[in-house]
């Protein structure tokens, strides 16, 4: 049943987004640029690529995370480095299994942060880390390691990105936006520490 | 005489300048219970951490079953079936008990992912065995009492058929009752011909269960004693003056 309900909504948007965008409307566009549209020129709306890797990437990693072992070694790791050694995990083994694959989705994210841009220079994702890191936080991720879930991150990730495209939409300008982030992320961390201290030790 | 199950020869390790193990030797016969007795700090949790392989000798030799082997990490011991309850647990506070249970040893179906229902269906059955109190099967283990915690911890040990048992005081964070059960499962485990290290700071209890005791102080043997052979006060003052009577 939910199989077919998924099926059929994205089997909606697939058919809405292979419709062609109305002839004037090119023509609108073409003219914003200061453009004349070519004769019988057609153009459809066209599926948003990256949304389907943000969805492969969340599945994957969920996957990952909830039920192989791997994602369980992660977890009692961040939870307690000398049990999980004790109880024969190499540790060390798998830290370097875990910045491979964040290797892996940064190569990916950036792979994606280009393409989105016809032309960039060299320093294009510059302080994204401290977004990753404040979007992680807000959505539930400890810092002190052990907990946290791949569809927190996403939300968490949303937030970010609304706060940055709304600041950019009132037009605050760039410093004063690093800024706002740079907060954002130091109340994000700070109210994780307490939180957990009220939570956790009893 | 049968071959002892465990034979530690000549251990020794040290940190720094400070010499915690000192030229050790204790032996472990299957079916038998041994004691290990001494201050705190006297070396008897790092003596047994070097055949549980959370710390690597400095000298020595470790034979099982007559064989040689060297144990230099926790993954090896368990390959040569010797299964350790320390005396912090180790146990990852974030995890349910299941998950604890079979960390490093988890159970994956045919798609080689990891099976948390038939975990805990096997959880469910041991610890049905050695805590039929026990309710908490889906909260982390911290949220767990001490008691409940320790329970997880012996689970996790007597579980996978440890043929050599380390249990660094395993009754330090139980009630009298609690405390009763695990010396019944050290009478049981014992009858099953498993071999048992017991850290322990109760001379009583360390009388009433083990068949030999080995006294350590400041990182040396004091000796070996059979417990039937000895009287508490012996014990006694084998710990305190460092002297064999």
């Amino acid at each position: 049943m939910s199989i077919f309900a998924v099926a059929s909504i994205l089997g909606f948007i697939a058919i809405l987004n292979s419709y062609q965008i109305p002839t004037r409307r090119l023509e609108r566009m073409f003219e914003a640029r200061g453009e004349v549209m070519p004769e019988g020129f057609t153009q459809a709306y066209g599926l948003p690529i990256s949304v389907f890797i943000l969805i492969a990437v969340a599945i994957v990693m969920t996957v990952i995370a909830r039920r192989t072992r791997l994602g369980r070694y992660i977890f009692a790791t961040g939870g307690n480095p000398d049990a999980a050694e004790l109880s024969g995990i190499n540790t060390r083994l798998l830290t370097v299994k875990i910045f491979a694959i964040m290797g892996v989705l940064c190569a990916l994210s950036a792979v994606v942060a280009s393409a989105r841009l016809a032309n960039h220079t060299n320093d294009i994702g510059t302080l994204d880390e401290l977004r990753v890191i404040a979007a992680a936080v807000i959505g539930g991720t400890a810092l002190s390691g052990g907990a946290g879930t791949i569809y927190g991150a996403i939300l968490g990730a949303l937030i970010m990105q609304s706060l940055q495209s709304g600041m950019a939409m009132v037009g605050m300008p760039t410093p004063y936006q690093n800024i706002v982030v740079g907060v954002v992320l130091v109340l994000a961390v700070l109210i994780d520490t307490i939180y957990r201290k009220r939570l956790g030790k009893r | 005489m049968t071959t002892p199950l465990v034979e530690m020869r000549n251990m020794s390790i040290s940190f720094g300048g400070v010499r915690a193990v000192d030229d050790v030797s204790v032996d472990l016969f299957p079916g038998e219970v041994v004691g290990l007795l001494g201050h705190n700090g006297a070396g008897k949790s790092t003596l047994i951490k070097m055949l549980s392989g959370a710390y690597t000798p400095d000298s020595g030799e470790i034979f099982i079953d007559g064989k040689k082997v060297t144990i230099t990490n926790p993954r090896e011991a368990r390959s040569h079936n010797v299964e350790t309850i320390y005396q912090t647990l180790a146990l990852a506070d974030n995890l349910d008990a299941s998950a604890n249970l079979f960390l490093g040893r988890e159970l994956t179906n045919a798609m080689g992912l990891v099976d948390d229902d038939a975990m805990e269906a096997e959880t469910r059955k041991i610890m049905g065995r050695l805590n039929p109190n026990f309710q908490k099967f889906n909260a982390p283990v911290s949220a767990l009492s001490g008691g409940q915690r320790q329970s997880v911890a012996i689970a996790r040990a007597v579980y996978f058929n440890a043929r050599i048992l380390i249990m660094d005081e395993p009754t330090a964070a139980l009630g009298p009752q609690e405390t009763q059960m695990v010396a019944e499962l050290i009478e049981q485990l014992k009858s099953e011909g498993i071999g048992i290290f017991l850290i322990d700071h109760d001379v009583h209890q360390v009388m009433r269960l083990c068949d030999r005791a080995s006294v350590m102080k400041n990182g040396q043997l004091v000796g070996t004693v059979k417990t039937s052979e000895v009287t508490d006060d012996d014990l006694l003052g084998m710990i305190i003056l460092g002297k064999a009577p």
